[in-house]
């Protein structure tokens, strides 16, 4: 899977998923504080994602580093790597 | 004229919240304590809820005629026939969990917290015999199953998904709590909204402005109309149903 694959699968979760504007799907975009996502809607990103890129997400150090866009497209990158 | 006025509300106000609070408190400790001793554990929990409600009901109303409280309920509901919900209020100003006792009198309520309310002295230690919720010092699930031991037995709940003041007219992002547990829940929510207390007191002042509030409680948000869809869809409905309204009520302050 390429990078921008990543990037499209990553916004279409948050799009679909949370009917965040295709706009706010920017890298730089905090998904807390542009977003207004909070711990409990992190329960329901990472359902969305691993059911998105068939992955399980267990690294939970990881996922607890997350801050922006552009960190989920690095992480995900980093547990399904690209081609 | 109007700093005339803000003097006085000021200082009326304070003067007798300061009285208010040095009687009223004592004295619906004793109330309490005494019912403890004749009546069931479930009703004392209730006189404490009823004792708290009363003394914010008490403390809203001291600022009159300066602060005037208009309460309207356009849910449909009667909440002393119907129960529970989870009630779900934008936050300004300090005065909101006040302004939260502005509920129809019978209907008991617990408030969803951060930890301060629990530091203050005597309505502290009230806060926590009557089970308010302090949502940031548990795991949600161990949050769940008290909301739902408090929903089971009748008891309303009361959030400000905002989690601090907005200090103006614009609200902030809302918190998950309250939308996670409607979906597990299935009780309805009653979208309320506080308009006019911006200033009474504005963020980080203690000076109250006179000024007309207004609480407004929505119709009921029923859980079929949300099956099947997650906290952060259910919270983005409701915050812009209650953004919606306070438009209409701030345009027409």
């Amino acid at each position: 899977m390429t990078d921008q694959e990543i990037m499209e699968k990553v916004n279409r979760v948050f799009i679909e998923e949370f009917e965040i504007e295709a706009s706010e799907t920017r890298a730089e975009a905090n998904i807390f504080e542009d977003l207004g996502l909070d711990s409990l809607d992190i329960v329901d990103l990472v359902v969305g994602l691993q059911k998105a890129f068939g992955v399980n997400i267990r690294d939970e150090e990881s996922v607890r580093n997350i801050r922006t866009l552009g960190d989920i497209y690095e992480f995900i990158k980093s547990v399904k790597p690209g081609k | 004229m109007r700093f005339i006025k803000t003097v006085y509300l000021n200082l009326s106000f304070y003067t007798a919240f300061l009285v208010y609070s040095s009687i009223g408190i004592p004295v619906m400790t004793l109330w309490v304590v005494l019912v403890s001793f004749v009546r069931p554990r479930r009703e004392v929990y209730r006189q404490f809820r009823i004792a708290i409600s009363t003394y914010g009901r008490v403390v809203t109303s001291l600022g009159w005629p300066l602060v005037k409280i208009k309460v309207e309920n356009r849910s449909g509901i009667d909440f002393r026939k119907e129960r529970p919900f989870i009630f779900v209020f934008n936050h300004r100003s300090s005065s909101d969990p006040f302004l939260v006792s502005t509920h129809p009198l019978g209907t008991e309520i617990v408030q969803v917290v951060n930890k301060w309310p629990f530091k203050l002295p005597v309505l502290g230690f009230m806060a926590r015999l009557a089970k308010y919720l302090d949502v940031n010092s548990m795991s949600f699930d161990d949050f769940r199953d008290k909301a739902v031991e408090l929903l089971n037995d009748g008891v309303g709940i009361v959030f400000f998904p905002e989690g601090t003041r907005s200090g103006g007219t614009q609200m902030g992002h809302f918190r998950s709590a309250a939308f996670k547990l409607f979906l597990e829940t299935k009780v309805p929510i009653i979208p309320v909204c506080i308009s006019g207390n911006e200033d009474i007191p504005h963020k980080g002042s203690l000076k109250l402005n006179p000024g007309i509030i207004k609480v407004r409680y929505l119709p009921p948000v029923y859980y079929t109309e949300h099956e099947g869809s997650n906290a952060f869809k259910v919270k983005t409905a409701v915050r812009q149903i209650i953004e919606d309204e306070l438009k209409e009520m701030d345009a027409r302050q």
